[in-house]
């Protein structure tokens, strides 16, 4: 591995990972307030990127950046509702019931979302307009696409919102202590109910922008869906309930990915044959190596049971 | 070891009581069941295929009943043990020159091997993450199925010998596997009742006391996922010399939650809950296929591809299931029962 | 006397034990041993740290210092079911049942420390794999009986009361047939009937089968009826032990509760 080799991969990988990060962080409140582990999370992402370009396009009458705007708002108020119905129609009626079947439901969620969006859009790969002149600029010396650059800063920009959100706001503070100690929350007058919804629709809208943003760089198909599955890798190393965590998990992903994928994939053959998007399952291997050496992630807590 | 209070007469017949099928009326059923099955291929004619296609699928989600049913461990990856159990069937035939019947037990030995070394982070990884660990073994395998050996396409098996015999028409695979499938869920049934599904149930239904009364957990949860692993083995077998081709997508993530969904339709804990719930599953999935079409021109937003009405459809049954009838099929058979056996007096 | 009474006379011995998690320490310094045929009650305030010396006593918690010695075999370092099959067995403060399973099942998985059938005897059931199941039965339903509850044998124990949900737990930790029986606040919530029962059955437990026992209680007068030696606990630290008058007249122990509550501690000073 040369060391511009190297650096390529670390700034794209984090360019990427910054989006990975804000995907992640959806995952991660939801976690932390409801203890519900989503796999639905990657056709969240999924349905962001797909209605924005549907929306985008709708409002084709608009010049493009307005177009645009209005397309994002559409969708991010569409997932803050589908966040809402969820929790509502299929989170609430479960409350209470075992874990098993809690992330089962998840997982048909899922299956439903992606089955309408397949049945919709049919599966083809969609662009956005060109919001963003596809030029490509030079970042620490790396060419990167300006579409790739203004991602990374807009998810980084929200990231630093959410962090700052989650800290001094009320819902913030709500969140936290639900999290902490579900029964001290709701003696303490915080009304779990709410906090579950809203961690709901956050999460949805996280995973929303996380797919527009992708989308703008990479184009939307259902290859998408496997980017939930980044987060929760993401999520894994950094621990599930640390926010931080998930950040830095994110980014790490994100370079390990274009780093060690990108040089896998390049130079590395087994049986003789290349290793084609061996990019794609490094992210499974990070899963499967740090639930080896450390099950509680980089940040998460270890919690002793009591008896 | 003496009790203060004298012993009173308690039931003096356990092995009645304990026996596998105690009341003679279920004897009967059993030997019924087993005259059906022999007489299945007569009844059924051209029809028998599709019970061949259950009874695979059958065997495969007994194992995954150990694990999630009775040991209350979570895998998304059990199609990937189900692949490991046809590609060790397919590489024995094919590469060792072994007969179907030496290949059958090398891929259920194979698999359990695999299987453990799955399982044995579970000890450290528990509920999420062990989810999240068998999502990614599933991804892998599937990477590696398609990098290695049968790329985007499929890999041609032998047909199964049966020492000598071809077994080259859905009859004579109908007697195989009808057979294998009996076996093996007697075999697990019988678990469930004696010091393994204590213990798994235990670890299900409450770790840490299990753990401080004896029970080890590495052992018990590494153990349920090797068996489920080595019952997806022996399906996948059975599956890859049935169907005579096997690649990737036979064995993907959707394959995993296929085998979730019979589980928990059919009724997660129950002995006859992943047979029921193999039945429906496969059964809806082929009346789905040809259905597909009319039912995505009468509601659009389904549209005309079979997946996208199949994901819909198992995703709502799901979701009905466990919201309205968490105990699936099984249970809902026993209150149709109960309410047969009293009518027309309900109380 | 029974055959669970154990050659050596002290039966189990803790020493210089220390548990901490972030910021409080649950268990200092504390050092005591038991004798064979013993029943030692610990007493102490809510968060005294009873449970955590259990716990350690069970290898559920590690200890940051210390050791446990039981039988005369320093078992600091077995994990908790090893330790289990040594013969240390237990009840829990908050009930820990097997919730989908019947109270048969529940009592029946007490005896799995001595199951010994092989898998494939498991699997294939006719012959040692029934004779097994069949033996332990036995022993299970001798229990069901000593406890009384027959009636609710094949009742899942999440559809039955609290009083003999605590019952059916004594009864999976008599059945793993113990040297020492560790009871985590057995009558806590019990009806004035219930606790009357529950003490019987550790009375009798203690004086025909000779059983070495270690009770948290907070009833008072159920401690001093029942214990031959009180521990009193406060702040993780040993405050008072001995003979239960003396402990309850020990002017440390007055004071920690006291300082906890006062109705308690009118209790502890008025005695039973
Ligand atoms: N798993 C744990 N994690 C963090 N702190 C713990 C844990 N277990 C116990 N503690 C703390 O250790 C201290 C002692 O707890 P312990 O449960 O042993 O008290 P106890 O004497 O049994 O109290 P009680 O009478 O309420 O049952 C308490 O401050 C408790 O908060
Ligand atoms: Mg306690």
């Amino acid at each position: 591995m040369s060391g511009q080799f190297v650096l390529e991969g670390v700034v794209v990988g984090l360019a990427v990972g910054s989006i990975y990060a804000l995907i992640a962080v959806g995952f991660t409140v939801l976690y932390k307030s409801t203890k519900i582990l989503n796999l639905a999370h990657g056709e969240l992402v999924l349905f962001g990127g797909y209605l924005a370009i549907a929306a985008t396009s709708a409002f084709g009458f608009l010049p493009t950046p307005a177009a645009f705007a209005a397309g994002v708002a559409v969708t991010l108020l569409a997932a803050a509702a589908l966040g809402f119905a969820v929790e509502r129609a299929v989170m609430r009626p479960l409350f209470g019931q075992p874990l098993l079947s809690v992330i089962i439901v998840t997982l048909a969620l899922g299956y439903v979302v992606r089955g309408i969006m397949v049945g919709i859009w049919s599966g083809e790969t969609r662009t956005f307009p060109p919001v963003i002149p596809a030029t490509v600029v030079r970042v620490a010396g790396v060419p990167v696409s300006l579409v790739g650059v203004w991602s990374a800063a807009a998810a980084a920009t929200l990231l630093v919102t959410f962090s700052l959100f989650f800290r001094y706001s009320r819902w913030g503070i709500a969140m936290r202590a639900a999290a902490n100690e579900q029964l001290t929350a709701s003696t303490l007058g915080v009304s779990l109910r709410r906090v579950f919804a809203y961690a709901w629709a956050f999460a949805a809208v996280a995973g929303a922008v996380g797919g527009i943003l992708l989308g703008l760089w990479l184009g939307v198909n259902f290859a998408l869906a496997a980017v939930g599955l980044k987060a929760l890798a993401a999520v894994i190393l950094g621990g599930l309930d640390s926010v931080p965590g998930a950040i830095l998990g994110g980014l790490l992903v994100g370079v390990v990915e274009t780093v060690l994928g990108g040089y896998m994939e390049a130079h590395v053959r087994v049986l003789g044959q290349p290793l084609h998007g061996f990019k794609e399952v490094t992210a499974y291997l990070v899963i499967l190596l740090a639930l080896m050496v450390r099950p509680h992630g980089l940040f998460g807590t270890e919690r002793i049971e009591r008896l | 070891m003496a009790y203060a209070r004298p012993c009173g007469d308690f039931k003096t017949s356990y092995a009645q009581d304990m026996a596998l099928l105690d009341i003679r009326l279920y004897r009967w059923g059993f030997l019924l069941l087993l005259a059906a099955m022999v007489a299945a291929p007569w009844v059924l004619g051209r029809w028998i295929y599709l019970l061949n296609d259950i009874a695979v699928f059958a065997i495969g989600a007994v194992g995954l009943s150990l694990v999630m049913g009775f040991a209350g461990q979570i895998s998304l990856g059990h199609a990937a043990f189900m692949a490991v159990g046809a590609y060790t069937s397919w590489f024995a035939t094919t590469h060792l020159k072994l007969p179907f019947v030496a290949a059958l037990p090398l891929s259920a030995v194979v698999a359990f091997a695999v299987g453990a070394v799955v399982g044995l982070p579970s000890l450290r990884i528990k509920g999420l993450y062990l989810a999240i660990a068998t999502l990614a073994f599933q991804f892998l395998v599937e990477y590696l199925i398609v990098q290695t050996v049968s790329g985007m396409g499929g890999t041609p098996v032998p047909p199964m010998d049966l020492f000598g015999v071809p077994v080259n028409t859905e009859v004579r695979f109908w007697y195989v596997v009808a057979t294998v499938w009996v076996v093996g869920a007697v075999f697990a049934t019988n678990l469930t009742r004696t010091r393994v599904g204590l213990a798994l149930m235990a670890v299900r239904d409450r770790d840490y006391a299990a753990q401080v009364l004896g029970v080890n957990l590495l052992y018990y949860k590494t153990l349920a996922f090797a068996l489920g692993a080595a019952y997806a083995g022996v399906a996948g077998s059975l599956f890859a010399h049935y169907n005579r081709v096997i690649g990737a997508e036979h064995f993907s993530l959707a394959q995993s939650i296929d085998f979730v969904a019979m589980l928990v339709i059919g009724g997660l804990g129950s002995v006859w809950g992943p047979h029921l719930g193999a039945a429906f599953v496969r059964m809806l999935t082929q009346l789905l296929k040809m259905w597909a079409p009319v039912l995505g021109a009468v509601i659009p937003v389904l549209g005309r591809a079979t997946t996208s009405v199949h994901d819909v459809v198992f995703g709502v049954i799901l979701i009905v299931f466990l919201i309205w009838e968490p105990g699936g099929l099984a249970t809902l058979l026993r209150k149709f029962k109960r309410y047969v056996d009293l009518w027309p007096f309900p109380h | 006397m029974a055959e669970g009474v154990p050659l050596v006379d002290t039966v189990l011995s803790v020493r210089r034990m220390t548990v901490r998690f972030a910021g409080v320490v649950a268990v200092s310094d504390l050092s005591f041993s038991l004798h064979a045929g013993e029943l030692l009650g610990i007493i102490g305030p809510n968060g005294a740290g009873k449970t955590s010396v259990l716990n350690c006593i069970n290898g559920f918690y590690r200890p940051q210092a210390g050791q446990v010695f039981f039988l005369g075999r320093d078992i600091t370092h077995l994990p908790p079911h090893a330790r289990a099959s040594t013969g240390i067995a237990r009840t829990f403060q908050n009930i820990a049942l097997y919730p989908h399973m019947t109270v048969l099942q529940n009592i029946l998985s007490g005896r799995l420390v001595h199951m010994r059938s092989s898998l494939l005897g498991c699997g294939v059931y006719w012959g040692f794999g029934q004779r097994e199941v069949l033996r332990h039965r036995q022993r299970v339903e001798e229990i069901i009986d000593f406890l009384e509850i027959e009636a609710y044998r094949d009742h899942r124990v999440a559809e039955l009361p609290y009083g003999i949900q605590k019952k059916v737990e004594l009864g999976r930790a008599l059945a793993m047939e113990p040297r020492l029986l560790l009871l985590d606040e057995p009558m806590a919530g019990m009806t004035v009937d219930e606790k009357a029962d529950m003490a019987r059955y550790i009375l009798e437990l203690r004086e025909v089968r000779g059983l070495s026992m270690i009770l948290i209680e907070h009833d008072m007068g159920v401690v001093m009826d029942l214990c031959d030696r009180l521990l009193a606990m406060d702040y993780g630290r040993k405050i008072a032990e001995g003979p239960p008058k003396e402990v309850q007249q020990h002017p440390d122990v007055i004071r920690a509760y006291l300082g906890e509550e006062h109705g308690v501690a009118e209790e502890v000073a008025g005695g039973p």
